[in-house]
């Protein structure tokens, strides 16, 4: 995935952060710093489907009825993206 | 009053309880004595329950002397890392978020210990929720290493790893995400048991990454990791990803193992840690083992993998920190945005706040696609290549960090990527859900401890546990 700039602002309306502006630069920084490291993970997009498949839901359980799959909804909640973020902070 | 206890192990103290030379209360009340005595120095305990502590003693004499129970850990005092709750005690998970959080249940691991008569002496101090590797950011003060104070005692359970290397209590539990069991034991010259995922139950153990988060073990030697692993180990239906698994360790013949090294990862460490790999890999030669080189999946995939899966996960789990339900919450606010807003921003630390914000990034519509998902199927690769690993070798030796515990000075000056490069060793164990062993193996630079790493297949704890057990005794002759 191509680096691009972090928008710091955004994800704070997100979490419900406050991070004053004098750390935001840095935070910025430091996130695109990880995000850079992390384009190694670029190399597995081919995994993509069998990993959408429940691959990553068989790793958290070995029992027989996979009960991972009722808890992996609860990870992402995050469902706005930083667009959208970033349009209700302007409404 | 006993003057000195020379061993302060399991099996040790078990022995001297059996034989009536100590009693539990004796040995509980040595240990609060040290306590007080190190403490100050070392800040390995945030929570102390010398009361309840001193009545559990009490009452495990009673059952030995009645004959009530048998158990290998009656009488034996531990310590509890504060992200595990114990009724009526705070857990703080070294936050100023839950500072003043009471449980109000006992987690299963640590009631299956009290269970069987082992004393809860306190809550040890930790990574504020278990992000760090230094026990530095920890909203309750600093850990240091008791071997050099002005060593970092490793993270996240570094309270765990001091408190049993200060030789103040034989065994604490820990929890291990990305080698928070491991890099600290490592660091202070204990012995650290991350147990297979699903293994032992992580109900009461408050969430970082609930598929990566694993209740483990820091002891004074094998056999006290061992000891309670037995106890606290198995299927718990308050816990649907635990499981049963095989927990006799039974005699292991080191003679017909063959243990895998990745001799191309002892590029990266240092001369001590290449040393302790080498001495180890002797060590198991000696005994009869047969070596062989092994190649595992790209350390970067495995880190870059870990911290995204971690940190989106993490910003999940912590979204229930609102100052609605418990928590920290300001004591005025103009409207409920502003008190979920305050909430957090004023009870989070830095680090929290840091991860939180990189895995609501990696979920975020934009990015979801380029790391999470990139993330999930690095995933799938790893364990993947961990089971072919596994079909040809028992077990497989590996660093645990590129180095011994650095000072703090010197890990100030490392950005926080490069602060999260140093878990490299450890997050595959996590990632694919396999047990691992961090044995001390000698000392480095100054007298410091170094640790070597053993993996094993998923669910052959017991064996892994074996093998330490003979390797640690194989440095003892």
């Amino acid at each position: 995935m191509a680096t691009k700039r972090i928008d710091v602002s955004a994800l704070c309306l997100l979490s419900k952060l406050n991070i004053g502006d004098g750390d935001k630069a840095r935070i910025e920084e430091e996130l695109c710093e990880f995000a850079d490291f992390a384009a190694v993970l670029d190399a597995f997009a081919a995994h993509d489907m069998s990993a959408e498949d429940g691959g990553a839901a068989e790793l958290r359980a070995d029992t027989l009825k996979n009960e991972a799959s009722e808890l992996s909804g609860s990870y992402v909640t995050v469902p706005l993206t930083v667009k959208e973020a970033r349009d209700d902070q302007n409404d | 009053m006993i003057k000195t206890i020379d061993r302060f192990s399991v099996g040790a103290l078990s022995e001297l309880l059996i034989k009536k030379e100590i009693s539990a209360v004796e040995l509980t009340e040595y240990c609060f004595e040290k306590i007080a005595s190190r403490n100050s120095d070392i800040g390995a305990f945030i929570t102390l329950d010398e009361e309840g502590a001193l009545a559990a003693a009490r009452e495990a004499d009673r059952k030995r002397a009645s004959g009530e129970s048998a158990s290998g850990l009656l009488g034996i005092p531990f310590a509890v890392k504060d992200n595990l709750c114990v009724l009526g005690m705070r857990t703080t998970c070294g936050s100023h978020m839950l500072e003043n959080y009471v449980s109000p249940y006992t987690a299963t691991a640590v009631g299956r210990l009290i269970d069987s008569g082992a004393v809860v002496i306190g809550k040890t101090n930790m990574d504020e929720f278990g992000m760090g590797n230094a026990t530095n950011t920890s909203a309750l003060g600093l850990t240091r290493n008791p071997h050099d104070t002005r060593c970092t005692a490793g993270g996240s359970s570094g309270g765990s790893a001091a408190a049993v290397a200060a030789g103040l209590v034989p065994f604490a539990l820990g929890s291990d995400t990305g080698g928070s069991v491991r890099q600290p034991a490592a660091f202070c010259g204990a012995v650290g048991f991350k147990p297979s995922y699903g293994a032992v139950s992580r109900y009461g153990l408050l969430a970082y990454a609930s598929s990566l988060d694993t209740v483990g073990v820091i002891g004074a030697d094998v056999e006290s990791c061992a000891a309670t692993y037995r106890e606290m180990s198995g299927y718990d239906a308050l816990d649907r990803t635990s499981k049963d698994y095989d927990k006799n360790s039974l005699p292991i013949d080191v003679s017909k193992l063959k243990i895998g090294v990745p001799y191309a990862l002892l590029d990266g460490v240092s001369k001590d840690v290449k040393g302790a790999v080498n001495d180890i890999i002797d060590r198991a030669r000696s005994l009869g083992a047969s070596i062989v080189p092994v190649e595992l999946p790209s350390l970067d995939a495995c880190l870059g993998s870990y911290y995204v899966i971690a940190s989106s996960e993490a910003s999940s789990n912590l979204g229930r920190y609102d100052g609605v339900r418990y928590g920290y919450r300001p004591e005025s606010y103009d409207s409920v945005e502003e008190l979920f807003v305050r909430s957090r921003t004023e009870g989070f630390g830095e680090e929290v706040k840091r991860r939180i914000l990189l895995g609501t990034y990696c979920l975020t519509g934009e990015a979801r696609d380029g790391y999470y998902k990139h993330a999930l199927a690095a995933r799938k690769y790893i364990t993947e290549k961990m089971c072919e690993i596994f079909s040809s070798v028992d077990f497989v030796f590996m660093p645990v960090s590129t180095d011994i515990a650095p000072k703090f000075e010197d890990l100030i000056k490392k950005t926080p990527t490069e602060r999260y490069l140093d878990d490299c060793y450890c997050v595959i164990s996590n990632l694919s859900g396999i047990p691992s062993l961090s044995l001390p193996v000698g000392r480095g630079r100054g007298g410091m401890p170094v640790g070597v790493q053993i993996m094993a297949d998923k669910g052959f704890d017991a064996r892994l546990l074996a093998l330490g057990s003979a390797l640690e005794r194989g440095s003892e002759t």
